[in-house]
């Protein structure tokens, strides 16, 4: 396996174990009517900020470095095709509600960062099972 | 000047123009209270007429269109563009939850203003990111010396 298709595999396995973990958190949290909430937004604002700045401002190299040049392309291909995948979905996700409930009505706060959370969580899903996908159709092809 | 750069220009002036009257408009309808309207209609203009300066820019003529240094400037540019759509849907994700607090709601209009908004987002930095690279490239081109000037020294 190389090491492109096991940080896929990291990665795949991490952004659904932490989505799932996260998810049913704040399920059981809303259920329960559990005050404070705010708290947990700032914090999950906080981190998202500061991962990517810190991982900009202190990466030694990039991970493509690593990387030869049929893996570069596969990789290249499968971040074009998370954009897209991204753009479509988060069009729809933003869409769907307004055509459902009507420019007059409105919604819960707590959508928004649903909205937010399940693009990104879309975006790296699509990106680590285009890159297997690909790895995969390449092997069987020799 | 080529294509991109001219692109980037057209759109960076037609919606920082559009943002100032937007500004305008909400300050004086809500110091002096007069109607915004004008002010968004003239936007709207800024931006159309933006937009059509977009389309009607004609491709670079010559043989080698872009190169190397013009790629990556072109995709260090959608990075800005999409850090800057990270940085926007956070901020409108979750400043609502900071303003109104945990049982509040707003309307269904937010999601698709949060789709456009994210558009504008991306294209206003991304034309930014490419008029400062560039930029930046003439101004390190200009004071770098030529080769004839190196020749110079070294005799």
């Amino acid at each position: 396996m190389s090491k492109l298709q096991k940080a896929a595999w990291f990665n795949l396995a991490m952004g659904t174990g932490c989505t799932l973990l996260t998810g049913a958190f704040f399920a059981f949290l809303t259920r329960t009517n559990a005050r404070g909430l705010v708290y947990v937004a700032i914090s999950l604002v906080s981190a998202c900020v500061l991962t990517p700045v810190f991982y900009m401002l202190y990466r030694r190299k990039s991970l493509e470095s690593g990387f030869d040049e049929r893996e570069k392309a596969i990789y290249k291909r499968a971040f074009a095709l998370s954009a897209w995948i991204l753009m479509v979905f988060l069009a729809g996700i933003c869409i769907v509600p307004f055509f459902f409930l009507g420019g007059q009505n409105v919604i819960r706060v707590y959508y928004l960062p649903l909205i937010f959370l399940s693009t990104l969580f879309v975006a790296q899903f699509a990106h680590s099972m285009a890159i297997l996908v690909q790895c995969e159709l390449e092997d069987d092809h020799g | 000047m080529n294509r991109n750069q001219k692109i980037s220009l057209y759109l960076v002036v037609s919606m920082s123009l559009a943002g100032a009257l937007l500004i305008a408009g909400l300050a004086t309808h809500h110091f002096a209270g007069v109607s915004s309207r004008p002010f968004v209609y003239v936007a709207a203009l800024a931006m159309a007429v933006g937009v059509v300066l977009v389309f009607r820019t004609k491709p670079d003529g010559g043989a080698v269109v872009s190169d190397e240094r013009d790629k990556l400037i072109e995709k260090n540019a959608h990075l800005a563009g999409f850090g800057a759509v990270y940085l926007f849907v956070i901020v409108a994700s979750f400043a609502p939850i900071a303003i109104l607090g945990e049982n509040g709601s707003v309307p269904a209009n937010w999601c698709p203003a949060l789709l456009i908004g994210a558009g504008f987002c991306q294209a206003y930095a991304q034309s930014w990111a490419i008029l400062i690279q560039y930029g930046r490239d003439t101004e390190s081109r200009r004071h770098t010396p030529g080769p004839a000037a190196g020749k110079g020294e070294t005799q």
